[in-house]
């Protein structure tokens, strides 16, 4: 019998997700378990209301990648309609995606993920020039990066450190073995920290300009976009395509340069060259701005063989509650599934930490459910996406892929690493910023001869409706699936990205990627699971997202049921 | 029809009463009015129906908003005096009708004389139902120039607007918010309307049915009645 | 005006009585500055910037500079209860470049699960750590709405598995002060929406005690901003409306300062979204704009640095601020007199007419039943 460790509040994500890991002796994880906490209930509240204002209630799903479930949930209620947004609605949806991508991408690296792999006390004994020079060795035109910004950052940490409280750095993982950046490095990381603070507002303003604020935009309706003065203003085109030059800049210039330099430090740190344990990858199709050009194609890389890639078959999803709270005769295809609640309690255990209660992992132990395609946990996200594009050929991930691989030394294993699943986070940053340009240049060459941004739905509230939409939202593969009676919404449904990732293990012992990417690691020191928080953080993981489906009526979601082959 | 003959051969007097004295008229009729240009102007509040003019410095909006407030106050002011008439005045006319409101024999009368089987006997000047009919009116003129009292306090923030503030704030903090508040302004604007029409076919029917004065008393005051026919 | 050398009175007593304190940061503010970069001259624009958005005279911008130089012994915990973390991006979006991070430094954060470098039972020994050493002096701010059905089981966090209601319950008790951050918080947000499976509640129904709120889906950064300074400033809760929200920030109405309002008087209105008065920046009131019952700075504050509101991005206020506006402002791309009257399942407008139609019909049936009727009256 292991030892156990329990990690919650697993903090700097979206929302309230608990781990526990048993380690054997030599502190290697034997097994883990992943739980999320809260349920919320947002599908259950979405019944009986109009389609029209389905948009804005399923954007508060979720604050952080909060655009995508407002695009995904209108262009459902569209799909059921049968209406055809005007071009320039296409196009600004798409200029709001990206730049909602931009930023959580950015967010996520710097302010979530960044103090995983950035020893800040560390930086304090840096040599302020002589990381100057470091810095170069990454990009010949760094950013935040030349001896006097890094000694203004230096003083202004040790500011905080002299001071005796932290806050927000206090009583963390500094001095871990595992952090291998050197304190020039560190420093280095600490200054574009600081710099992505700024940079991310103004990635969160680009979105804004067209969305009206950011985050829970509010210019998305069903039939087009309302932001047209925005669209029709030469000031406002301007002022998107200076914003974009500036976050892409830091992109090239300080993100790219951070990846290849942790590359280059963890690239023989074994803590962060497992955790891709779930070899199947699931992504879908993204940023189709007409004429065949598609930044990113969907499909499915089934149990690592990366000789194909196959497309998805929705009717080959299904969702197993064996260790969910919920009630199930067995594995639903989640358009028949039910969602009956059955929480069942902690159990109290002896842990590294003294007596805790614990996830019952022989009983149910999480609100979110565990779907599987084809019985097979997959892995989504923006390395799915990279993967599943690589292997379609797609030139642009091709090149992009290859490029990096090239100037980092890496082979292409190490993309299904945890250092390459945030390798793949830049590298659909890089992507979508520099295809945001030919969106923006699509929308100036079409507004010469068009300002349609809207067109007013027919519907026939007599009659029944059911649609879907599927979009690759910043944590990978979203799609929300709606039926529409008497004019109201009648059932509805949201398949998320981190339900994929974060879901427990199935009734036939398949683990998915959350659990299955800890088992195996070796902890330095477990009360300090520093190995552990990276690997998870690396999914970026949005809780809630993943919990929503809601019922306390227990058998009301007895009703809950979508012809899964009647969308198509 | 039939009667219309015997009323020609027999010759008789009639006695003239003075049901409404002018006061009472004039706020009817102030009322009937201020309720009229506050239905149409509301409406367009609601839901602006027409289009602006080609001049941009009409404030169409604004001008029926002005005339909306203009006919609330006449209206607030009618419902005070009237109320004030009703309770206080030395004739007891109006308030004796309270007597059937609590006599179910009288509201049994009423009804059965609606439907065409009976007289209509009351103690004052209104039917049991009428009367409560009346003070339900009354109850959601109240209720509506309060909300509209509300609403009035959050758009004008000085003079009057700025006193009725704190009031105002905690009706919206009752309501649970100041749309709650517009909504049921709303709701009981269509109870007047629905109550006109059917105001007006009352008068009229009972005019005919029972041979009352009932439309021309609101306008003249008097009613009619026969007097016993002269014996020789 | 009396009311306002009171409240200047009152802050410099309270400026005095902070920087008695011992200060936790050995340097001054000024030094660190320096140190960031910051020259005296952008702080003292800063903080005309505060003192105007605070609505005060300019006369206590002095005031709050000083606030600021002080506000480092002002110790922050935010907790995150069923939420969707938008208030905290919110938050993070705060503008005037570099101001953020003095804000970070100048109020010291304790525990906020989404900027916290320590998880799981380091997280937990920061919090405990933070209300025992600064009890009765830390600002309490609370994002998401308090699950209270089954005792509260729908929301679970720390090691020792407590639920929401116990960890926000136990940091309210020791706070200087809670504030509400975002809808949800405030008044149970979109989980409270019909039919509320979880029984989520804002925090001032479950604590007993005075809780601004901070009405927004999400606020603006300047509305989180500003409400914290002015606790710094004057060591007391800012006035407050009939919702306990700070009248600086919601003391009018969106429809009161709203650009289209000229629009809105001259009866210039948007018929369809996209047609050419929406291309001239008309009116959206028949677009279901909810600005006219709506408490809120947007028109004048904006967002994302000043960037842009929903108005501007021609869609309709939905009135994300008020109690319960996902159930009382919804269809909200329809005025409210056309919304869907749950229950009726029609606008009150067609109940109304329907009623009147019938009202009319049986008029006319009565009517014509009169003319036949035998009369027992002659």
């Amino acid at each position: 019998m292991g030892k156990r460790l329990v990690i919650d509040p697993i903090t700097r994500i979206e929302g309230h997700l608990r781990i526990e890991v048993e380690v054997d002796d030599n502190n290697v994880i034997q097994k883990a378990w992943s739980s999320s906490t809260l349920w919320r209930g947002i599908e259950v509240i979405l019944k009986g209301r109009s389609p029209y204002d389905v948009g804005l209630i399923a954007q508060r799903i979720c604050g952080v990648c909060t655009y995508s479930h407002y695009r995904c949930s209108t262009e459902a209620v569209e799909n059921a309609l049968g209406i055809q947004i005007p071009y320039n609605a296409r196009l600004l949806r798409s200029l709001m995606h990206s730049a909602l991508i931009v930023h959580d991408h950015i967010v996520h690296f710097y302010h979530l993920h960044g103090l995983d792999w950035v020893d800040v006390v560390s930086a304090l004994s840096a040599d302020p020039a002589k990381a100057a020079k470091v810095a170069l060795k990454y990009t010949d035109k760094p950013i935040a990066a030349g001896e006097g910004d890094l000694r203004a950052v230096q003083e202004r940490a040790k500011g905080l450190v002299d001071s005796g409280r932290l806050g927000p750095f206090a009583n963390a993982y500094w001095g871990n073995k595992t952090y291998r950046f050197t304190p020039e490095q560190n420093l280095i990381a600490l200054s574009h920290y600081l710099k992505a603070l700024e940079v991310q507002r103004t990635a969160a303003e680009m979105l804004a300009i067209f969305g009206g604020k950011s985050p829970h935009p509010q210019s998305i309706v069903v039939g087009g976009v309302t932001s047209v003065r925005d669209m029709l203003s030469p000031a406002r085109l301007q002022e998107w395509k200076q914003k974009h030059d500036e976050v892409k800049d830091f992109i090239v210039r300080a993100y790219q340069a951070d990846i290849l330099m942790a590359a280059e430090a963890f690239g023989q740190e074994p803590s962060v060259l497992g955790g891709v344990n779930v070899k199947s990858f699931m992504s879908t199709a993204e940023f189709d701005i007409g004429d065949g050009n598609v930044l990113f194609k969907g499909g499915v890389i089934m149990n690592g063989d990366f000789s194909k890639v196959e497309d998805i078959d929705p009717s080959q999803i299904a969702e197993d509650v064996t260790h969910a709270w919920y009630k199930a005769d067995g594995p639903q295809h989640p358009f028949d599934g039910t969602t009956i609640p059955k929480q069942t309690d902690m159990v109290e255990r002896d842990t590294l930490n003294g007596k805790l209660p614990t996830l019952d992992q022989d009983g149910k132990y999480s609100w979110v459910k565990s779907p599987r395609y084809k019985g097979e946990p997959v892995e989504v996200g923006p390395l799915s996406s990279i993967l599943v594009n690589y292997v379609h050929g797609n030139k642009r991930v091709v090149d992009a892929v290859d490029g990096f691989l090239k100037r980092s030394g890496l082979p292409f294993e190490a993309l299904l690493t945890t250092l390459g699943r945030t390798a793949g986070r830049l590298l659909q940053t890089i992507l979508v910023s520099e295809f945001e340009e030919e969106t923006f240049q699509a929308l100036l060459t079409n507004l010469k001869s068009d300002e349609t941004t809207y067109v007013k739905p027919e519907f026939d509230e007599t009659k029944e409706f059911k649609g879907h939409a599927m979009v690759e939202a910043p944590r990978g593969t979203l799609s929300h699936w709606i039926r529409i009676k008497d004019g109201k919404v009648q059932n509805y449904q949201a398949v998320v990205p981190t339900t994929w990732n974060a879901g427990p293990v199935d009734a036939n012992g398949k683990v998915g990627p959350y659990e299955a990417s800890l088992v195996g690691l070796k902890l330095e020191e477990p009360t300090k699971p520093l190995e552990v928080i990276r690997i998870i953080h690396s999914f970026d993981p949005c809780m809630a997202c993943s919990v929503h489906v809601m019922d306390y009526k227990k058998k009301s979601l007895g009703e809950f049921r979508i012809d899964p082959y009647g969308f198509a | 029809m039939a009667q219309h003959s015997t009323v020609e051969k027999e010759l008789v007097t009639y006695e003239r009463e003075m049901i409404f004295p002018i006061s009472v008229r004039i706020l009817h009729w102030l009322r009937a009015l201020a309720i009229v240009a506050l239905a149409l102007t509301g409406a367009y509040i609601a839901w602006p129906m027409f289009e602006r003019p080609d001049d941009t410095n009409t404030l169409v909006q604004g001008w029926v908003r002005y005339l909306h407030l203009l006919t609330g106050f006449v209206f607030i002011g009618v419902t005070l005096v009237r109320g004030y008439l009703f309770l206080f005045t030395k004739e007891t006319r109006e308030r004796a009708s309270f007597r059937d409101v609590f006599s179910l024999k009288s509201w049994i009368i009423q009804i059965k004389s609606y439907f065409w089987r009976g007289h209509l006997d009351k103690a004052g000047i209104y039917g049991p139902l009428q009367l409560t009919v009346y003070f339900g009116i009354t109850v959601l003129a109240i209720l509506a120039s309060i909300s509209g009292l509300v609403l009035y306090a959050y758009v004008y923030h000085h003079g009057l607007g700025g006193a009725l503030r704190p009031m105002a704030d905690m009706v919206v903090h009752f309501m649970g918010g100041l749309a709650r508040v517009r909504y049921w302004h709303h709701v009981f604007a269509w109870a007047f309307v629905i109550f006109i029409p059917i105001h007006i076919y009352m008068v009229v029917w009972t005019g005919i049915r029972f041979k009352h004065n009932s439309v021309e008393v609101i306008i003249t005051g008097y009613d009619y009645h026969k007097q016993p026919v002269k014996k020789g | 005006m009396d009311s306002y050398n009171a409240l200047y009175e009152q802050g410099v007593a309270r400026l005095k009585q902070l920087q008695q304190l011992t200060p936790r940061m050995g340097e001054s503010l000024q030094d660190k500055m320096e140190a960031k970069g910051i020259s005296r001259r952008d702080f003292m624009k800063w903080s005309a910037t505060v003192t105007s958005l605070l609505a005060l005279p300019l006369s206590f911008q002095p005031l709050v500079a000083q606030a600021a130089e002080v506000s480092d012994r002002v110790p922050l915990i935010w907790l995150h209860m069923a939420e969707c973390t938008g208030c905290s991006e919110s938050l993070i979006r705060t503008d005037s470049p570099s101001l953020d991070t003095l804000i970070f430094d100048h109020v010291s954060v304790e525990y906020h699960e989404t900027l916290m470098a320590a998880s799981g039972m380091q997280a937990e020994e920061n919090l405990e750590e933070a209300m025992e050493t600064f009890k009765g002096n830390y600002l309490l701010c609370v994002e998401g709405a308090v699950p209270t059905a089954n005792n509260g089981a729908f929301l679970r966090i720390g090691p020792k598995s407590e639920t929401g209601l116990q960890v926000v319950t136990n940091a309210a008790r020791n706070a200087a002060a809670i504030v509400s951050v975002g809808t949800c918080a405030s008044f149970g947000g979109v989980q409270a929406a019909a039919p509320n499976p979880t029984g989520a509640k804002g925090v001032h129904e479950v604590v007993d005690r005075t809780v601004i709120n901070l009405g927004g889906c999400p606020p603006s950064a300047k509305n989180i901003v500003g409400t914290l300074m002015y606790f710094i400033m004057f060591g007391k809760l800012p006035a407050l409306d009939m919702f306990n929200r700070p009248k600086w920030a919601y003391g009018k109405r969106v429809h009161d300062n709203c650009e289209r309002r000229g629009h809105f008087d001259a009866g210039e209105f948007v018929e369809t979204f996209g047609d050419e008065n929406a291309k001239d920046g008309f009116c959206l009131y028949k677009m279901g704009c909810k600005g006219p019952y709506t408490y809120n700075n947007c028109p004048t504050e904006r967002f994302n640095a000043h960037t842009s509101w929903p108005v501007l991005a021609g869609h309709g206020c939905i009135g994300c601020s008020e109690p319960d506006f996902w159930d009382e402002m919804a269809d909200f791309e329809k005025p409210l007199g056309r919304q869907i009257v749950k229950g009726l399942d029609a606008s009150t407008d067609t109940v109304g007419a329907v009623i009147l139609g019938a009202s009319v019909l049986g008029i006319g049936a009565h009517a014509v039943t009169s003319i036949f009727a035998k009369s027992e009256e002659a």
